[in-house]
């Protein structure tokens, strides 16, 4: 086992702090949003500032499509696709999933999951499973309408 | 005994790959494509006009990078347009798009996906391959000028009262004291907390602070011009050359 892999283990199943608030941004197209918080390991002094939480929504699509991933030195180490509206091909036994679904490093193969929820549960429920307290008020993406893409 | 393979079978099991939906952006296609990691290509047609259609990625692949946690910079943006354009398509804004005619729809689509594909193939790029490998190298040109003197990640104080984890610490001959600090700047990402943590340890002036980054990476000469106001900024090339006044 290398050492990248042994840190992201224990960042893995460390409890971790958002040590900043994020904030949505509407990008390039205004088509979809991205906000990203840093991650740190509660008991790490002085913090070390390599976790990140990142958000992606798309703004007009319907079915909602949100992504929710945690990375570590810029590496994913833990994803949620909501409703990405594609499969993912695990690459290793060649099984494809179809609709939301979780990643874990260092497979990380997708793992399903049907129910439906709204962004706010998807994100408590993603970082209740990445570990990760978040000590701000949860903000939505700020969603578009269809009609905005029009010239 | 083993049922033979059919053409049919094959082609079957190929084609389930692909599946369209409705969706509120038009009627989405998901292809036998796949970004780096496994997420299958998804791309869109919109009808445009009377007799043309529009195929694009609804931003998947953007939207992609950034969930891997890529952030691209202007350049690289420059360059991946090049790329799209080897496909016959163009960006609009984050989209990757293609018009055609409906008969084409089937191709464009593939065409589209593979372009789509394309830019998530700077996923491949790991940022975590840039940032430690970096660290390494540059603790390693370190460790090669002045050997033992050298201290990996010791905790030093700031003005401010915060503390922070120098990666580099050159200690004099007696090794009792520090004479340096040494950062690596993998990318632009660390400027700004690099910046912050120089400045805060600014003053102890005693101590010689050097920014050292990689010249290929998307570190523009107004990041170098900022870390130049808290210390030296040295690119990875001339780093050796720098180090060699801190021999024993």
């Amino acid at each position: 086992m290398d050492r990248f892999h042994a840190r992201v283990e224990v960042f893995l199943v460390s409890e971790k702090i958002a040590t900043r608030r994020y904030r949505w941004r509407i990008k390039n197209n205004r088509e979809w949003l991205e906000a990203r918080a840093i991650i740190d390991v509660v008991t790490a002094e002085p913090r070390s500032g390599l976790g990140r939480l990142i958000l992606t929504a798309h703004r007009y699509r319907a079915p909602r499509k949100y992504g929710f991933a945690l990375t570590y030195m810029g590496v994913p180490v833990f994803r949620l696709d909501v409703d990405p509206g594609r499969g993912h091909t695990n690459i290793k036994d060649m099984v494809t999933v179809w609709g939301t679904h979780w990643q874990t490093w260092p497979s990380m193969d997708a793992e399903p999951d049907t129910r439906c929820m709204g962004h706010n549960r998807w994100f408590y429920a993603f970082l209740e499973r990445a570990h990760i307290r978040y000590p701000y008020p949860y903000d939505p993406p700020p969603l578009g309408y269809q009609l905005d893409l029009l010239p | 005994m083993t049922k033979e393979l059919t053409v049919s079978e094959i082609e079957t099991a190929v084609r389930g790959l692909s599946v369209a939906r409705a969706t509120s952006l038009g009627i989405e296609i998901t292809l036998p494509v796949l970004f780096p990691g496994g997420d299958l290509v998804t791309v869109t047609v919109n009808r445009d006009g009377e007799s043309e259609f529009i195929v694009h990625d609804s931003s998947a692949a953007m939207m992609f990078l950034a969930s891997v946690g890529i952030t691209l910079s202007s350049d690289t943006k420059k360059r991946l347009r090049h790329v799209v354009a080897k496909y016959g398509c163009e960006m609009a804004g984050d989209r990757v798009m293609r018009r055609c005619t409906r008969d084409q729809i089937g191709v464009a689509a593939t065409i589209v996906a593979n372009a789509s594909r394309a830019i998530g193939d700077h996923a491949l790029e790991l940022r975590r391959r840039v940032e430690h490998e970096f660290r390494e190298l540059v603790t390693d040109r370190v460790r090669a000028v002045v050997g033992n003197r050298i201290r990996l990640n010791e905790q030093v104080i700031g003005a401010s009262g915060r503390s922070y984890r120098v990666s580099n610490v050159i200690l004099a001959a007696k090794e009792e004291t520090a004479i340096a600090y040494i950062e690596p700047i993998a990318t632009r990402s660390a400027v700004a907390n690099h910046f912050a943590e120089f400045a805060d340890l600014d003053e102890n002036q005693k101590v010689e602070k050097i920014s050292v980054f990689d010249e290929n990476s998307d570190i523009r000469p107004e990041d170098v011009k900022l870390l130049s106001k808290v210390g030296n900024v040295v690119p990875l090339m001339e780093s050796e050359k720098h180090l060699r006044r801190f021999a024993a």
